[in-house]
């Protein structure tokens, strides 16, 4: 019994304290890019409940000759766009990407205790976030769009739904875009329906079916994300775009603001790797193969350098 | 009264409080080396209390106890010294009403716990020593059985041998034979007078008046907290001076015959 | 000799054949029972079954991908039981602490056990992964390098740090009781021996007690097999993190989290198995 106890409780200390002294032993790097570089892995962060961004690969192995940490998972293991896009900014880092999986709020908390390097998880640029973490050039971009009534013939551009009901998710971008209280860093944001009468759902799908019903039954139109409604409209319901995106989230791989050491080289390198990644097409590449839409040239064109992010 | 120089127990007006009640009200006696002092009293008057506030299961509250060398005495708020609580301890062993045998060891564990544990006895040592002192109470033969499968009489005469291994000078005994069936009295009390018989220091509590009158030496009749009366058996059981005695023996004769 | 020749001669034998045929009866009643339980059992699993088909529940999705899910039963595992060790020897301390003179000591446990049982379980896994490593990072800046980076747990490590801290405060209860219930007078013969305080508490109380509280033991381990299901937040690869993120690929919520139950509930009719037999035996020690 005494001696049960004894063991266990060695067993139990070496376990808890191996891993910690493991990691302690490389010499101090200047900044994280630094220390990135120095190990050789990249640790990403995702959250594999968001499908085609990132999900979970079955009967995936775990690459046999990695250097990623034994928590941590290989790409192998995972698959999605956001998955892609880690792995091509690893490999032009020229190290090995390997991902941990903790909770969204974990991650947009910031304070990441150095668990991990960079979130690559279609994060929207927001002025709340910005107060916890960086953001890099965005990778790609969530369009709004109005969808109407497949049906419909009045409505020839978003300015003809003014005074109309439009339907979208409550608490969401949409919302605060018909009620005109929205702002996205960097993004110039043009107020094109006048008076929208505005009708809350729990999700933009609640009020794609809704309209669904028929012109002008419970709804005239709805605002959502782009894929979303192209998605309604692939699936079979009878909807159309109302013209042109109307405006656009700017999703971003972030970067923790407390990282030790110094993260700014960090969140510079992966901006330079991305305006690579634009220009070579990669990302356009990417889009195109998990949404069959072009979501990233808008991202390419926005100016980080606006957000006046550093010190 | 009976003090004398070469007393291996003296105990000087000992008083015990339970919150208000005064329980022990300055209580003196003596006990002679190989003398056997019964005490007897209504239950509640006292006397168990005296015979555990010896060996410092309660805490008196204030006077003198010396046994065999050691002494110590105490005053409310005095912080007593554990060290020397478990020298006078050591120089006493105890026997309780309820045996107290541990069930998680076996009779021959019982009785080699205190070698080992207190006095870091080796193993084949305390073995030895602990057959000897269950042969002497007639149980070598339970050696390995644990206690639930001995009867009362078998547990008292191992939780005897278990006091007696530790060799101490003076054997307490509270209510020994209270706890057993009537048939397997005998066997515990057989058992005690072999120790009387062979000169080992006893303080018995019992309520056994013939096994009191046969084995003691004295007698002490205890009554609200203080010694009414004392002297050897023939004394206090046919002329006891005092009328408290009197009524209590009276009563209690009587009744232990009418059961 | 002259009990026997009362009986009827022809039929000397007629306790022995009397007692087979007793206990034989006694046999197939208490077997015709159990029958009975079990078709009970069996009925109430084909119910629910038929329940869940109703609910669009699709057999052949867990059919063919039960085994990504079931690769988190070893994780589960192995976070509950490290977490019940730990939680044991800290239960330990805990209730000794309850129960010592020692004001310090009293004054440590009690306010443990308040704090980790006024807390929810979840908050103090938040605390442990993502609080912890904020108080290493400024003892670091204070020169404490080596202290900084062990306070950094990986999630793993929190998961067991806090199911262990938050079990530990129960169990301190669940010892404290056990230990009180032992007789007193256990105690006394002890002390009047001269074993020591400690001494007594470790010869003679704690093996005494042990056997009264494993049962609890055991059914906090059951419990903290489910509880251990919280540790997901932190991304570990468990039965529930496996379940409720791979249900979202094909939006099959349902079929995963029934797979997800069905293990949890197997593995605690394991576990309870394991502890009834454990209780059997130890009721049973110490009848030589």
């Amino acid at each position: 019994m005494k001696k049960t106890i004894a063991i266990l409780t060695v067993l139990v200390m070496i376990s808890l304290f191996s891993t910690a002294c493991a990691q302690a032993t490389p010499k101090p790097a200047a900044d994280k890019l630094e220390e990135i570089l120095a190990r050789g892995t990249l640790v990403i962060s995702t959250d594999p409940a968001y499908p085609p961004q990132s999900e979970l690969v079955e009967n995936a192995a775990r690459a046999s000759d990695t250097k990623c940490a034994s928590d941590q998972h290989t790409p192998s293991e995972l698959s999605g766009f956001d998955i892609d896009v880690g792995i091509a900014i690893a490999e032009k880092l020229g190290v090995e990407a390997c991902f941990v999986t903790p909770e969204w709020t974990m991650i947009t908390g910031g304070s990441w205790a150095n668990r991990w390097d960079i979130s690559v998880g279609s994060m929207t640029i927001t002025p709340e976030r910005m107060e916890k973490l960086y953001f890099t050039q965005p990778y790609y971009t969530t369009p709004a769009a109005f969808f109407v009534s497949a049906d419909n013939t009045t409505f020839t551009q978003p300015g003809d739904l003014a005074g109309k009901k439009i339907g979208a998710c409550t608490g969401c971008t949409y919302d605060a875009y018909l009620a005109g209280t929205l702002s996205i860093p960097g993004e110039k944001i043009v107020q094109v329906v006048d008076n929208p009468q505005f009708m809350g759902y729990e999700t933009d799908i609640n009020a794609i079916q809704d309209l669904a019903l028929g012109d002008g039954l419970r709804l005239d139109a709805v605002m959502t994300a782009l894929p979303t409604g192209q998605g309604a409209i692939d699936d079979g319901l009878p909807l159309k775009q109302l013209g042109e995106a109307i405006y656009f989230e700017y999703l971003a791989v972030a970067i923790d603001k407390t990282h030790t050491p110094d993260p700014v080289p960090l969140v510079k390198k992966v901006t330079e790797v991305l305006k690579e990644l634009h220009a070579e097409g990669v990302l356009l590449e990417l889009s195109q193969k998990y949404y069959g839409l072009d979501l990233t040239t808008a991202a390419g064109a926005y100016d980080i350098d606006s957000l006046d992010q550093y010190p | 009264m009976l003090m004398n120089d070469n007393a291996i127990i003296h105990v000087e007006n000992l008083h015990k409080w339970f919150g208000k009640l005064h329980v022990l009200k300055g209580v003196s006696f003596s006990v002679s080396p190989k003398e056997v002092m019964v005490l007897i009293g209504r239950s509640g008057s006292g006397k168990s209390t005296l015979l555990r506030c010896l060996n410092f299961l309660e805490e008196p509250t204030a006077g003198t106890i010396s046994v065999a060398g050691d002494s110590i005495t105490t005053a409310p708020g005095v912080k007593l010294d554990p060290k020397k609580i478990l020298a006078i301890r050591l120089k006493m062993g105890m026997v309780f009403q309820e045996f107290n045998l541990f069930p998680h060891m076996t009779a021959l564990g019982n009785v080699i716990e205190g070698l080992v544990t207190v006095k870091k006895m080796s193993q084949d040592e305390a073995i030895a020593m602990g057959e000897k002192y269950l042969s002497k109470v007639g149980l070598f033969e339970k050696r390995d059985v644990f206690p639930i499968r001995l009867s009362g009489g078998q547990k008292q005469r191992i939780a005897i041998a278990r006091s007696l291994a530790m060799e101490p000078q003076v054997m307490l005994f509270d209510e020994p034979t209270s706890a057993l069936d009537p048939e397997l009295i005998g066997e515990v009390l057989d058992v005690m007078k072999q120790l009387a018989y062979e000169g080992t220091t006893m303080m018995i509590v019992t309520h056994e008046m013939s096994f009191a009158n046969d084995v003691a030496d004295r007698i002490i009749y205890v009554d609200h907290g203080e010694i009414v009366e004392q002297g050897e058996p023939e004394k206090i059981f046919n002329h006891p001076s005092d009328d408290r005695t009197r009524v209590f023996l009276r009563t209690f004769l009587h009744t232990d015959q009418s059961d | 000799m002259s009990v026997e020749t009362q009986f009827p001669s022809d039929e000397p034998d007629i306790d022995p054949s009397m007692g087979e045929a007793l206990q034989a009866h006694k046999n197939k009643v208490r077997l015709i029972h159990t029958a009975k339980i079990a078709s009970v059992w069996i009925a109430l699993v084909l119910i629910l079954s038929i329940g869940l088909l109703q609910l669009r529940f699709d057999p052949g999705y867990v059919g063919e991908h039960y085994g990504f899910v079931m690769q988190g039963v070893l994780t589960t595992l192995g976070l509950s039981v490290a977490s019940i060790a730990i939680a044991t020897i800290l239960a330990l301390l805990g209730a000794l602490g309850r129960l010592s003179h020692n004001s310090i000591a009293q004054g440590l446990a009690g306010f443990y056990v308040s704090l980790v049982r006024g807390t929810p379980l979840l908050i103090q896994i938040y605390i442990i992964y993502l609080g912890l490593p904020q108080i290493g990072t400024q003892l670091q800046s204070l020169g404490f390098a080596h202290l900084g980076k062990t306070l950094t747990l990986t999630a793993i490590q929190s998961g067991i740090l806090a199911l262990s801290l938050n079990y530990g405060a129960y169990m301190t209860e669940i010892f404290r009781a056990g230990i009180q219930s032992i007789s007193h007078g256990q105690r006394e013969a002890a002390i009047s021996l001269g074993l020591t305080e400690w001494q007594t508490m470790r010869r003679v109380i704690l093996p005494q007690a042990i056997r009264i509280i494993i049962p609890d033991i055991g059914n906090q381990f059951i419990a903290m097999q489910k509880d251990s299901a919280l540790v997901s937040v932190m991304g570990v690869w468990e039965i529930t993190y496996r379940a409720n993120r791979f249900g979202r690929k094909d939006s099959k919520f349902m079929e995963m989290f029934i797979l997800a139950a069905a293990l949890y509930w197997i593995l605690t009719i394991v576990s309870s198995w394991i502890e009834e037999r454990l209780e059997k035996r130890l009721a049973h020690a110490y009848e030589r």
